[in-house]
């Protein structure tokens, strides 16, 4: 007795200690795949352009939040290269004696206020396949990248620099040495960076740098700040700089962009900001930077500065310039009269491409993905490819397959689905508001309704049923005095649609789907009214756009168990909770190692598991402090605790507790997605298909269990099916390998057909999740040597041999829902071919599973269901499983027959008994047609027969028409008189030595 | 399960020391250099079907690669000189020779591993950075000779053979994309330890997999079997 408690106590003790030592590490997620499900349809914001010198067709494309592309077709395909790196980028540049070497400078230089951060420069060798950091870590953000032409390994690169904090790495860097050793060779102040770098195309030593002096602060922006912007020249490859000034404005400067003309030295453009619309627009120098004038201040030129600069010359034409802009516009005539492009091209332009060997081709960069050219401008055509689009928030809805909903930065509001026969593709986005979108929900129980808003708390109540949107914005009551909506005014929606919030720095409850409002708090901000200057943002140009509105509510949540307990939390640092439906209000910030004050509440998640319990993230970035605040309460906020692990990066934007499993822990930083297995103790990043995007909003799916990622630069991202995750913790780790449960598995009734397969290269189609079975085990390391494989059974027999996952941590092995291929006599026949590719489906019920591991083997059961929802009956499927399994064996039979045969012929033609070799020959020709073109000179006999039957009947899971099934029977008898004159032909072969395998054997073999 | 990471070059034996443990490993360089040639059977799996597969190889850098498409022959092979393949279901019913760049993947591959008389052969060791391959700590081997060979082996540094190796694809429709292939199950077959288990991936998805149910050692095999007059 007790040593029975003894033993017990050991192993308690030894599981104790285990758990104690666990950590989440990235390896614990082993081969669990996220899918990018795009949209690519309004893409995103396009900060760069790079272009092969010597092939226009591959092109580098870099997003202001989602990463590095490249197309080597012009743009039939693009690939993602940059994946393992920070998304946001700033600039991208090819040196021109080897173009295999790419330099990428990270961290978007439109500093918008939603703009994200870089990490320094990069280098590849080989065209894009390899990076290799090389430096410049705090740049924060990279505006130009000018390469030698001669030497591949000398490059200037334009630091703008920190945005909302002083920093002194900005200004220009030099390096002779691909980035080994970095030289700062024009440095003015703490504020002030380099916005803009261009190179004389015939003497390397003469550089132009726009240096631009700049601050943001959370709540309004400075242009010309210190005010020591200016255009600089060196001549003597950045050794010293001189200031440029005659004939250009003598006032405080702000934003300067900068191009040499690729064909002419002497000509340099620039557009320069200033405070005064006299002297702000495009100036021209024809003597090399030594003299300017002023060419043209019409609007296009003097708009916006801090998002549009960039200027672009005609290789081939120093008199065509195209300058970026709200839309982008080209002069022919070195400034004097301008033309707007082609108004179907995606408002706000970042960078322009000239192609040097032809003018007319043009690539424009935009906020809306890139558009190409070949008319100079007049007309574009959009690459659809793209999938940069730049979510702010997500939600889910109940229908099957479920569809996403979600705003963009500057592309409104959109709905698509979470699968689709053939991909989800751009044509199954459905637009419900324009402007910036931001949250988007569909009514529960009302599901004609979609809740949309745009910038400054413009809110919407879409009809599906006519296409027209109601405008629902809440208006001051006397007391309220005017409305300060966030960029992103935060909106909830209850999970049974009976409440709606809305948030300016009030919240706002609707109990009847925005038709009326009524206000459930005081001011929940700081209401500091120094913080309220929207309308002098801006510094030099002013930029009252509303995306500085500041002090109001940006975060909102109701507890899903109960609805008194709502949250809110503001931009300015306050988090508030009221716990009686907003009659009162407590201020409930984390007071030990809490954020700094001011901080923003990005994000607050009421637990699903207890109301009392609240995830929240806090954001200082906008101060520059990069730091990750994530806290928990479990008493409605009286005390916090601070999770952040050592793994996490980036400031926080999201976080969620897992609906069923309270110690999964999901949290979405600037740099990605990170999951904690033991309630946040420990976290480590998930990177299986999620980049380091900003991910600013995810939602659980409450049916299917999928984790659905709002990312601000990659689109959508989905974790299909959360329950092996669920399962992964402390514990694990004791057996070699363990096996997940999971729940019943119903045969996915998606047919294939449905999207266009014809539309070429260049649209984007996102992936459906996988129709197979997911066998799920966890290992605790991985395997090396000796076979592993899966083996499954169903009722004592063999079906299937399948590869096994070979990692550590979690494994999915995708068991295909049927069964292995016929065998089938070889065609010549295409569409025979092919009618027999697949196997049938697999029957419902249990299934055994044996993964063998070297002398090893671990077993555990799946079950295969029908979906009780399945408009095929049981009776229907049996039906047809009857008469597939029919044609599956008839096509076996014929394929041994045919082997049979060829045996005989073989032999009887060895021993020179050719009236035997012709008489099997002669059957042999009854089986198959062989010859034709494999096209239209095709032939059809019984086997062609069978397969094309096989294929028409396997494809549909229901009822077979009475037609196919009195053809199989016509069939079957025809393969059965086929079987049994060849059974009479070699039975009369028995006084001659000639072997015929048996049908077992021939059926065991592989073909 | 402590956190698992991937060993930087500092914190590495170095690249010739990672050869050398290898080759005791897998059977010893003597063994490699008498081998003539291998046959290895088993299954290609390409989006969820499987076909049969046999990969041959000989001294002289020759190759066939032979699959079974439901009764239907798909051949790619080099016999040292001339890439060819046959394929009758895509319209290729006579033996076909391929251009350089479609058969680069094919025609890159040494017979001898190169980690046999790696120095002796022009070839070039350098450690780079090890990355957690499956879970699993790695060191990192980047092999490159004057010819534009550039492989990069990731070794298990618990059991020194490569888990991992990534090459850039110099042909076809992957051409200038990272290929990744997974190597495991390595088993002993006369003497010599060889993987018997391979997953190529591009972007971490799979292209195909290969399993080996068996390999044969030094096969007899006709005269003409890597040339196009063997169909």
């Amino acid at each position: 007795m007790r040593s029975i408690l003894l033993f017990g106590g050991l192993c308690l003790s030894g599981l104790l200690s285990a758990q104690s030592d666990f950590a989440t590490t990235t390896a614990h997620f082993g081969d669990l795949r996220a899918r990018q499900i795009g949209p690519a349809t309004m893409s995103g914001r396009v900060s760069c352009l790079a272009v092969h010198p010597g092939d226009a067709a591959t092109v580098y494309i870099g997003a202001g939040g989602g990463g590095v592309w490249k197309t080597t077709n012009n743009g039939a395909t693009l690939q993602p290269v940059f994946d393992d790196h920070v998304q946001s980028i700033g600039a991208i540049a090819l040196a021109p004696a080897d173009p295999q070497t790419v330099y990428v400078g990270t961290g978007e230089p439109w500093v918008r206020n939603s703009v994200s951060i870089g990490d320094g420069v990069y280098r590849s060798r080989d065209g894009g396949n390899r990076w290799q950091h090389i430096g410049l870590d705090s740049t924060e953000r990279i505006a130009a990248i000018v390469v030698h032409p001669k030497h591949p390994d000398t490059l200037y690169v334009a630091a703008l620099g920190p945005l909302w904090s002083d920093g002194t790495q900005r200004g220009v860097f030099r390096s002779t040495n691909g980035g080994a050793d970095w030289d700062r060779v024009l440095y003015l102040d703490e504020a002030t960076g380099a916005a803009s770098l261009s190179m004389h195309p015939e003497d390397p030593n003469i550089l132009f740098a726009a240096m631009w002096s700049h601050r943001r602060y959370p709540h309004t922006f400075d242009s010309g700040f210190t005010g020591r912007s200016g255009l600089y020249r060196s001549r003597d490859g950045g050794e010293s700089w001189e200031l440029l000034s005659e004939g250009l404005p003598a006032e405080t400067l702000g934003r300067i962009g900068v191009a040499v003309a690729p064909g002419n030295g002497e000509v340099v453009y620039a557009s320069v900001e200033t405070g005064s619309k006299e002297t702000k627009g495009l100036y021209r120098s024809e003597d090399g930077g030594d003299t300017w004038s002023l060419v043209d201040r019409t609007f296009p030129n003097q708009i916006r500065p801090f998002y549009f600069a960039q200027l672009a010359v005609d290789p081939s034409n120093d008199s065509i310039v195209v300058k970026c802009g709200l839309s982008a516009v080209i002069t022919q005539d070195a400034g004097n009269s301008w033309r707007t492009f082609d108004q179907s091209v995606h408002s706000d332009a970042h960078d322009i491409y000239i192609d040097p060997a032809d003018g007319r081709h043009i690539l424009v960069a935009t906020d809306g993905g890139v558009y190409e050219s070949f008319d100079r401008g007049y007309t574009f055509k959009m690459w659809q490819n793209l999938p940069v689009s730049q979510f702010y928030h997500v939600s889910v809805d109940n229908a099957d397959p479920y569809r996403i909903y979600g705003g963009l930065q500057d592309n409104g509001s959109w709905y698509g689905p979470s699968s689709q026969p053939g991909g989800i593709q751009n044509s199954d986005w459905r637009k419900t508001l324009g402007g910036d979108g931001f949250y988007s929900f569909r009514h529960p129980t009302q599901t004609h309704y979609v809740f949309s808003e745009y910038q400054g708390g413009n809110l919407a109540r879409f009809d599906e049923r006519t296409g027209r949107a109601k405008s629902i914005t809440p208006y001051p009551d006397t007391e309220a005095g005017e409305l300060r909506f966030n960029w992103s005014a935060p909106l909830h929606l209850s999970a049974d649609g009976e409440r709606l919030y809305f948030a300016s720095q009030y919240l706002f409850l609707s109990t009847d789907a925005g038709d009326s409002w009524q206000r459930i708090s005081p001011d929940l901000t700081t209401n500091d009214t120094s913080l309220q200057q929207q309308w002098k943002s801006g510094g030099l140009s002013i930029d009252n756009s509303g995306a500085e509105n500041h002090t109001t509510v940006y975060a909102v949540a109701e507890s899903p168990s109960d609805p008194n307990i709502i949250w809110a939390g503001t931009d300015d640092g306050n988090l508030q909770v009221t716990l009686d439906g907003g009659d009162s209000w407590n201020l409930v910030n984390p007071a030990s190692e809490g954020p700094p004050q001011g901080s923003w509440v990005t994000f607050i998640d009421a637990s699903p598991h207890d109301s009392r319990t609240a995830l929240v993230t806090f954001d200082n970035h906008r101060r520059g402090d990069m730091a990750t605040y994530l806290y928990r309460t479990t008493d409605a906020g009286q005390n916090w605790e601070r999770l952040n692990g050592e793994a996490v990066r980036g400031y926080a934007l999201s976080v969620r507790q897992d609906p069923k499993q309270p110690t999964l822990l999901y949290l979405g930083t600037e740099f990605g997605l990170y999951l904690s297995l033991d309630g946040g103790d420990s976290w480590a990043p998930f990177r299986n298909q999620v980049p380091q995007v900003g991910i600013r909003d995810m939602v659980i799916h409450p049916e299917q269990g999928d984790l659905i990622l709002a990312t601000h630069g990659r689109g959508v991202i989905i974790l299909d099916d959360l329950e092996a995750l669920r399962q992964v913790g402390p514990g694990l780790d004791a057996a070699p390998i363990t096996f997940l449960e999971r729940d019943t598995f119903f045969f996915s009734e998606r047919g294939a057909a449905g999207g266009n397969e014809y539309g070429g290269g260049g649209m984007y189609r996102g992936p459906n999740p996988s129709d197979d079975l997911n066998i799920l085990y966890y290992a605790n390391r991985r395997h090396t040597f000796g076979k592993m494989f899966v083996n499954i059974y169903h009722e004592g027999k063999l079906i299937r041999t399948l590869q096994a996952g070979k990692g550590a941590g979690l494994n999915v092995v995708s068991l295909p829902t049927t069964l292995e291929k016929p065998k089938a006599p070889p065609s010549d026949n295409r569409s025979a071919q092919f009618g027999t590719m697949y196997g049938p489906r697999l029957p419902a019920g249990a299934y055994q599973v044996a993964l063998v591991k070297g002398r090893d083997t671990f077993q555990t059961e799946i079950v295969l269901a029908v979906d009780p929802e399945s408009p095929y009956t049981e009776n229907a499927r049996a039906d047809q499983y009857a008469l597939l399994m029919q044609l599956f064996s008839d096509s076996e039979e014929l394929a041994y027959l045919h082997e049979v045969l060829e045996r005989v012929w073989k032999q009887a033609k060895e021993a020179d008994l050719s009236d035997l070799a012709q008489r099997a020959a002669a059957l042999q020709a009854n089986i198959v047609f062989t010859g034709g073109d494999g096209y239209v000179d095709e032939g059809e006999k019984i086997g062609e027969k069978v397969s094309q039957l096989y294929s028409a009947v396997s494809s549909f899971p229901g009822r077979p028409s009475a037609s196919q099934r009195t053809e199989g029977e016509e069939l079957h008898r025809q393969v059965e008189a086929l079987g049994a004159e060849v059974r009479a032909f070699t039975e009369g072969l028995s006084g001659h030595d000639i072997a015929i395998p048996t049908k077992e054997a021939f059926l065991a073999a592989d073909n | 399960m402590l956190p698992l990471a991937a060993q930087s070059v500092t914190d590495a034996p170095p690249a010739e020391e990672i050869a050398t443990a290898y080759l005791e490993t897998i059977g010893g360089a003597d063994a490699w250099k008498s081998l003539q040639a291998y046959q290895f059977e088993g299954k290609a799996n390409m989006q969820g079907m499987a076909f049969p597969l046999t990969v041959t190889s000989a001294m002289g850098d020759k190759t066939r690669v032979e699959m079974n498409i439901q009764g239907n022959k798909m051949v790619q092979a080099y016999d040292g000189t001339t890439a060819w393949m046959y394929f009758p279901m895509q319209g290729i019913t006579e033996p076909k020779e391929m251009s350089a760049e479609e058969a680069a993947d094919l025609t890159s591959s040494p017979f001898l591993d190169v980690f046999v008389d790696t120095e002796a052969r022009g070839y070039t060791l350098e450690n780079v950075e090890g990355r957690e391959i499956e879970g699993a700590p790695t060191y990192g081997v980047r092999v490159t000779n004057d010819e534009g060979f550039d492989r990069t082996y990731y070794f298990d540094t618990e059991t020194m053979v490569p888990v991992m190796m990534s090459f850039v694809s110099e042909g076809g429709q992957m051409k200038g994309m990272t290929m990744e292939t997974y190597l495991s199950d390595y088993q002993e077959v006369e003497n010599l330890v060889v993987p018997m288990y391979m997953e190529n991936k591009m972007n971490g998805q799979t292209i195909m997999s290969m399993t080996f149910e068996s390999a044969n050692i030094n096969p007899e095999l006709p005269e003409n079997f890597f040339s196009k007059d063997s169909m």
